[in-house]
């Protein structure tokens, strides 16, 4: 419920009053007070207020200073203001808090550049033994980017060649040179501490979360910390992604991947998000670092790597950020890590030739993104006939995704995909014999498959899937383990997919989608939509429409209709088309109420600001779903929250 | 659906669903261990609740229960208060006595659902506001010396925004 403060204010004025005025006692319960509540309660209160509230609470009175200070209240801590955390003014209090405060409950911190200190290191060390989770921000972005200006002023007036040598210098001395750099500039007093004395780190981390600087080289902090976290199994590596405004800027290799790698041999999940001098070689360092992994027996976790995928961040402001990953690598990546499950690599520089190269065929990748790459038609058609169990495809982006590809992927790969589901319609019916032949103890199904049954190996992959699920959790249900066989597939902006052939596609296969987005693409309408919905029963993510100002109307009204009573599970909805676009009529607020009522798990809905989307929020809003419309200018919906793996992946 | 009867602490006795009584974990657990038999006529005892306290707990507990069950408690998951549902906001638009009696038995009886909304209506409340105004809402007393409030403010500036 959305009520306004002073809502809640005067109820609370109102509830007081009752048996306060005049010594009137109204309320049967009036010496029932709120110092009646025992702490347990109050620390339950308390811990839906935000720290900076915990803090003013703790002067009212002393009693409930002892509850603000119960280090339960403090076990996810961001101390970055420009994201919404606190702002701690000197390292002395932050030291201070670490052990007063936070202690052994703190379990994921988030500290800014200026916090960075061995001290506080030592003492989060020393403090805290249950930190399993940090995220160590050296951006500031801020700061970085206004230094920068001030760099190419000097570097214009110096000209090239001096340059080019300070450059050198500069890259020699690292870090030392930074800060002497620096304060020279006299910009600001922000600085890289000396780590030469630390000694000691949280030794219990699983994740890692590190925003890179562009001009701040890492080396001297990251060799202290390499004995320390072996453990890590979850490494986010955070550029800016702001690259090149200017001209020939150069760019740095401020963090020395290779000898990371060789520190972290238990990773699982790596993400290298919007870092500009990633290259192939850096893949190909995390993937000779996953055969090492494995050799310690016990590793069945997937392992994913991530290169600058954007779960949060499409690139902004529709500037496509190129990272120079041609994949040449790629085809040792997938020999060394067969059990790779998942690929991102939006925005990366794929060339066609190395892509075809990799074995597919022998790969467990379920789950891949090749958005804005230049991945030619032929090598599409190639890879998607290839790989055996892709679940999760975002293709988008790309002029070679067209026609030719989708058809050739139904009569190859989706023709697989469908008898790896064998025949979707009744592929409950199928994973619920599997289900219960394991139930019986039965482990080799093969023989026991009806004719026309899929391949051997492939079903060898269903059971493997089917039995880990229920390794797992012995409670999964049949419809889960259905669920996890769903796949999603993504080709925004693929203008040159027809739409014929999406509806030939979608007509034969969309059953089986969980999540479509099909936008971006100005011939791409109501009409298509409202063709395929029948065949959408399953999805939960749909994104549909474009930004372009169209030639023709979208029938909103009629399309909601339609999503309404073809998409009982849908979750997340969104609609890009422009709102003058948009036609609908005074029986707008009819379908609203119908996909309102019809979609329960509808938790998110997005629509280009407009009079559209206020008819729609007020009508959530009516029924005290708040939260649920959003503008698209603050909100995207992408299937990424398909991905298995989706919370690992999120990073703040 | 079998009935089981309820006496609250002033002696009345609620004939309630077993199935709805059963979302108090107390009352759950206390019929699973004394392995209470469902023709049984047994009354169970809340000494603790009073009759229009307990009325209202079985009014929302007769609402909710065909709930899903709540999410056990993830780690990172946003705490937040904006979620409470109209017929909830309704349902404790009361004193603040009522509220914290509802409170109070949410917590004698294990009702995990009701003592979260009740805490977030609390929660709610608080938001906002200055020390001072929470002692004068709450009527609660500043028990810090001169010396002791100077100290406590020191300790919490750095949370105040600069």
């Amino acid at each position: 419920m959305d009520v306004p403060m002073d809502v809640w204010g005067q109820l609370a004025l109102e509830a007081s009053q009752v048996y306060l005025t005049d010594g009137v006692v109204r309320s049967p319960f009036a010496n029932t007070t709120i110092e009646k509540l025992p702490d347990k309660v109050l620390l339950n209160i308390f811990s839906y207020l935000s720290h900076r509230e915990i803090c003013r609470m703790a002067t009212v009175c002393k009693r409930w200073r002892l509850v603000a200070y119960d280090t339960r209240l403090w076990t996810h801590v961001s101390l970055r203001p420009e994201i919404s955390g606190l702002h701690v003014g000197s390292l002395e209090s932050l030291l201070a808090l670490i052990s007063i405060r936070f202690g052994p409950s703190l379990r994921y911190i988030e500290l800014p550049i200026e916090l960075i200190t061995h001290t506080v290191l030592h003492e989060l060390a020393a403090k805290c033994p249950n930190l399993t989770h940090m995220l160590l921000d050296f951006s500031t972005v801020a700061k970085a980017s206004q230094w920068r200006k001030i760099e190419t002023r000097g570097r214009r007036r110096k000209g090239r060649g001096v340059s080019n040598a300070y450059y050198t210098i500069r890259r020699q001395f690292r870090v030392v040179e930074f800060r002497a750099l620096y304060c020279k500039q006299q910009c600001i007093a922000m600085q890289l501490h000396d780590f030469s004395e630390m000694q000691a780190f949280p030794t219990k981390l699983r994740y890692l979360c590190i925003c890179l600087s562009e001009v701040i080289f890492m080396e001297g902090f990251m060799r202290k910390i390499y004995n320390f976290i072996n453990g890590l199994e979850i490494l986010h590596l955070i550029g800016t992604y702001e690259k090149v405004e200017e001209e020939e800027e150069e760019i740095y290799e401020v963090i020395n991947v290779h000898k990371l790698k060789s520190a972290t041999p238990n990773l699982r999940v790596i993400n290298l998000y919007g870092i500009n001098f990633v290259d192939d070689s850096h893949i190909d360092a995390f993937s000779s670092n996953c055969i090492q992994g494995r050799a310690g027996a016990l590793n069945n976790g997937r392992r994913r790597c991530d290169v600058p995928g954007g779960l949060s961040c499409p690139p902004r402001h529709g500037r496509v950020v190129r990272i120079d990953v041609t994949g040449s690598t790629m085809k040792t990546l997938f020999q060394r890590s067969r059990r790779l499950t998942c690929l991102l690599m939006s925005g990366c520089s794929l060339q066609s030739e190395y892509v075809t190269q990799v074995e597919w065929e022998k790969s467990s990748i379920q789950e891949l993104d090749v958005t804005a790459t230049d991945l030619s038609t032929d090598c599409l058609i190639d890879m998607l006939s290839r790989i055996q169990n892709l679940r999760f495809l975002s293709a988008g982006q790309i002029n070679g995704f067209n026609d030719s590809v989708l058809k050739a992927w139904m009569e190859a790969g989706t023709a697989r995909l469908r008898l790896v589901f064998s025949d979707l319609s009744p592929s409950l019916g199928s994973v619920y014999t599997w289900f219960n032949e394991f139930k019986r103890g039965l482990t080799n199904l093969t023989d026991d498959l009806r004719e026309g049954r899929p391949s051997t190996a492939m079903t060898e992959d269903n059971i493997g899937a089917v039995r880990l699920m229920m390794e797992t959790d012995k409670r999964v249900t049949c419809q889960q383990i259905q669920t996890s066989l769903g796949i999603a597939l993504d080709v925004d902006s693929s203008d040159n997919l027809t739409d014929d052939m999406l509806h030939r596609f979608l007509s034969r296969y969309g059953c089986q989608l969980w999540g479509l987005v099909l936008s971006g693409m100005p011939h791409i309408t109501d009409q298509l939509w409202q063709s395929i919905l029948p065949a959408l029963n399953n999805a939960k993510i749909l994104v549909m429409g474009t930004q372009e100002r169209l030639g023709v109307n979208i029938h909103v009204d009629q399309l909601m209709d339609g999503i309404a009573n073809k998409c009982p599970n849908l979750e997340r909805l969104e609609l890009r088309w422009d709102p003058e676009n948009l036609r609908f009529s005074d029986k707008s607020q009819k379908a609203i109420d119908v996909l309102r009522v019809k979609c329960l798990k509808l938790k998110c809905l997005v629509l280009s600001d407009g009079r559209y989307y206020e008819i729609v929020k007020a009508n959530f809003e009516r029924a005290d779903r708040t939260t649920v419309v959003r503008t698209s200018t603050n909100c995207r919906v992408s299937n990424y929250y398909l991905l298995s793996n989706y919370k690992e992946l999120i990073f703040n | 659906m079998p009935n089981i009867k309820l006496q609250s602490s002033d002696s009345e006795i609620f004939d309630v669903d077993v199935e709805i009584a059963k979302c108090s974990v107390t009352i759950k657990t206390m019929l699973e261990d004394l392995g209470m038999d469902e023709d049984e006529e047994e009354v169970v005892p809340l000494p603790n609740v009073n009759s229009a306290i307990l009325k209202k707990v079985i009014q929302w507990a007769t609402y909710h229960k065909d709930d899903p069950p709540l999410p056990e408690d993830d780690e990172n998951k946003e705490k937040r208060t904006d979620d409470i549902s109209s017929w909830d906001a309704d349902f404790l638009k009361v004193d603040q006595g009522t509220l914290f009696e509802l409170i109070l038995a949410a917590n004698y009886l294990d009702i995990k659902g009701l003592l979260d909304v009740t805490c977030k209506t609390v929660a709610n409340m608080i938001k906002g506001k200055s020390p001072e105004e929470i002692r004068k809402t709450f009527n609660i007393k500043n028990d810090f010396t001169a010396a002791e409030e100077e100290q406590v403010r020191k300790e919490n500036e750095w949370c105040e925004e600069k």
